[in-house]
């Protein structure tokens, strides 16, 4: 009898604290997945003219076409008030598919329309060479498509990688 | 996924909706769920866990308020851990870097501070939730014990992104019974094409134009109004289509959805502008936050003081920026001085009069909401006034009348009840032409999408 009322009193007793464990655990929870967010998602605030210097440097970036705001305007249908800057160099000719972009967005936000440009740029480029183009359709389809902090980048190209690589070294 | 894209309309929703109306009532809302947790995580994979945490919290604290019911002390312990835990995910997301910035301004210290993007309808699925353990605690609702169906008010994917802000209470029924047929699903098709238009065809163009104005460096004063007359329009078809969306797709997985516009641009007033733009988060202000403050029931300074503090949280919950604090007081010292002053004047004037005042202030208003940047929104303003402008009118000016006239004018007989009354009329005397009408402008608004690529909904960022 002492033995069946000391247990249901430890269940009552876990139940009590029960309500506490849970709400706990769903705090811990919150917390390790924003550490997590906030460690794989950040970028430093770096000036897009100093990553542009740095990129620079390299040749095979230099070698294609540096682009304007009109021509990032029309190939990623981007708004003017939501880029703080951008780095873009394009192949000349319009049967290549080699093109470098980074674009800063102001905010985090305007970030993630600047991320669905993006894609939505690769996928009409794949579109575009789909059938026939197969040389631009490897290249399409290794071609790096990202957002870091405020930053997002568009890489096709035979060293997609390595830009990649150079750039998020950068911030 | 965003509505106006080729892979909403023409692969995501045929499939779901087929699937929807062929498995068996009760399988709906597992379906429901799990569609809408594939329509969020589209475009942002990593924020579906941070949704899914926000239902599974709710969902328990939910829960929690009801069993705590007759301990008073307790519930409102709880009810405040809720509010906190909410807002501070709010704040993590949206505010932090707003805070930070403010605070640098004030000390003259510099904080670093990285940010992250915002997920999707965070601030619009944090206020539904925030509603439904409100009026748990108010005891005007009681808990949903089944997780599965607070999981779909929840994350249902026609107002995830952008609203509107539906209430528990408001769809409860239908969480659990509601009606498919197919007059409901043609109704519900009907207003997605007109919402699809909308954005489409008036909203996007609407943003070319305001968007090639203010490339401009220089403007004269007429130049600046075009321009402000078309960011006006393109945020009212914008957001609007997104509820028209919103509300047609609620209608063919069978809810009923309460409107968020009333044609706001009619309005003779700027209190009543506000009873009729975005009228789930004004609801939601002044049942939640006005009313529980005292409202109008007490003394003339503490009313002003509410009106205010109201204001300044509608304009922060836009967006984390001075601009838009700016922009809600902008609007609370309206509505006072429409309360306090202009009540007896307003009364006399014509009714046009009247629209044309709520309209000249609301336009300005947008201003304050379209330029975060404070220099870039003196720059505009001034243009608007002739503090700056090139001269009042210029060749730019003509030009831009010239090419928007057009747009401008359907747009400004499109926000007005008329046309939508024509509409109505002829589908009841000739049900035909009025199909054809809606394949047309369903037509168009695909010929459009493939044509222009990607165009995000404005407030699907708030």
């Amino acid at each position: 009898m002492a033995d069946s009322h000391g247990t249901d009193s430890g269940v009552t007793g876990m139940k009590k604290y029960l309500h506490i464990i849970i709400k706990g655990g769903l705090v811990i929870f919150l917390a390790a997945y924003l550490t997590v967010l906030y460690t794989s998602d950040s970028a430093r605030n770096v000036p897009i003219e100093s990553i542009a210097q740095s990129m620079e440097q390299d040749s095979s970036i230099t070698s294609l076409n540096q682009e304007n705001r009109t021509d990032l305007k029309h190939y990623y249908q981007t708004d003017d008030r939501s880029i703080d800057g951008y780095f873009f160099y394009k192949a000349a000719s319009p049967m290549a598919v080699e093109e470098i972009c980074i674009m800063k967005a102001r905010d985090n936000t305007q970030a993630a329309t600047l991320l669905e440009s993006a894609n939505s740029h690769l996928s009409s480029q794949k579109q575009v060479f789909e059938g026939y183009g197969t040389d631009q359709m490897a290249l399409l389809n290794n071609a790096v498509v990202g957002k870091k902090g405020n930053y997002v980048y568009y890489m096709c190209g035979a060293d997609a990688q390595n830009w990649r690589s150079a750039f998020l070294s950068l911030i | 996924m965003v509505f106006n894209s080729i892979f909403f309309i023409f692969c995501f929703l045929p499939v779901f909706m087929l699937i929807y109306y062929l498995v068996p009532g009760k399988l709906r809302n597992l379906l429901l769920f799990l569609g809408s947790l594939v329509f969020y995580a589209w475009g942002e994979p990593v924020y579906v866990i941070l949704m899914l945490f926000s239902s599974v919290f709710n969902y328990y604290m939910g829960t929690e308020l009801e069993r705590l019911y007759y301990d008073d002390r307790k519930q409102k312990i709880n009810l405040i851990f809720s509010i906190v835990v909410n807002l501070f995910i709010l704040v993590f997301f949206k505010y932090y870097g707003f805070l930070l910035n403010t605070i640098g301004g004030i000390t003259g210290i510099h904080i670093p501070h990285p940010e992250l993007s915002l997920p999707i309808g965070l601030s619009f699925y944090t206020f539904r939730n925030l509603s439904y353990l409100f009026d748990i605690y108010l005891s005007k609702i009681n808990a949903q014990r089944n997780f599965l169906t607070f999981a779909v008010y929840s994350t249902m994917f026609p107002y995830t992104s952008a609203g509107p802000i539906i209430r528990y209470a408001d769809i409860e029924e239908q969480l659990t019974h509601r009606s498919l047929n197919v007059s409901r699903f043609g109704l519900g098709a009907e207003l997605f094409v007109k919402g699809l238009a909308k954005k489409v065809l008036l909203a996007d163009n609407l943003s070319a134009l305001y968007a090639g104005i203010c490339g401009h460096s220089q403007m004269s004063v007429f130049t600046a109004w075009i321009g402000i007359l078309a960011y006006t329009m393109q945020l009212y078809f914008d957001f609007s289509g997104y509820s028209d969306m919103a509300i047609g797709l609620g209608k063919m997985l069978g809810f009923d959805f309460n409107k968020n516009f009333d044609y706001p641009y009619i309005s003779t007033s700027v209190s009543e502008f506000w009873r009729r733009w975005h009228i789930s988060l004004g609801s939601w202000f002044r049942d939640y936050i006005y009313i529980p403050l005292g409202g109008n029931r007490v003394s003339t300074l503490k009313h002003v003081r509410n009106i205010l503090i109201v204001w300044a949280l509608t304009g922060l919950w836009h967006g984390a920026s001075w601009n838009f604090v700016l922009w809600g007081v902008y609007y609370g010292f309206f509505l006072l001085l429409e309360k306090f002053v202009l009540q007896g004047v307003l009364e006399r004037m014509p009714s046009w009069l009247r629209t044309v005042y709520t309209m000249l202030v609301v336009m300005i208003g947008w201003a304050f909401f379209s330029q975060t940047d404070f220099g870039a929104l003196g720059h505009y303003l001034g243009a608007m006034f002739g503090i700056g402008a090139s001269s009042f009118i210029d060749s730019t000016a003509l030009y831009y009348l010239k090419t928007g006239f057009i747009l401008l004018l359907i747009s400004i007989l499109a926000c007005r009840p008329t046309p939508y009354l024509y509409f109505r009329r002829l589908i009841k005397r000739r049900p035909a032409a009025a199909l054809v009408v809606n394949l047309i402008l369903f037509a168009l608004s695909v010929a459009y999408m493939v044509y222009n690529s990607y165009t995000p909904f404005l407030y699907a960022k708030f």
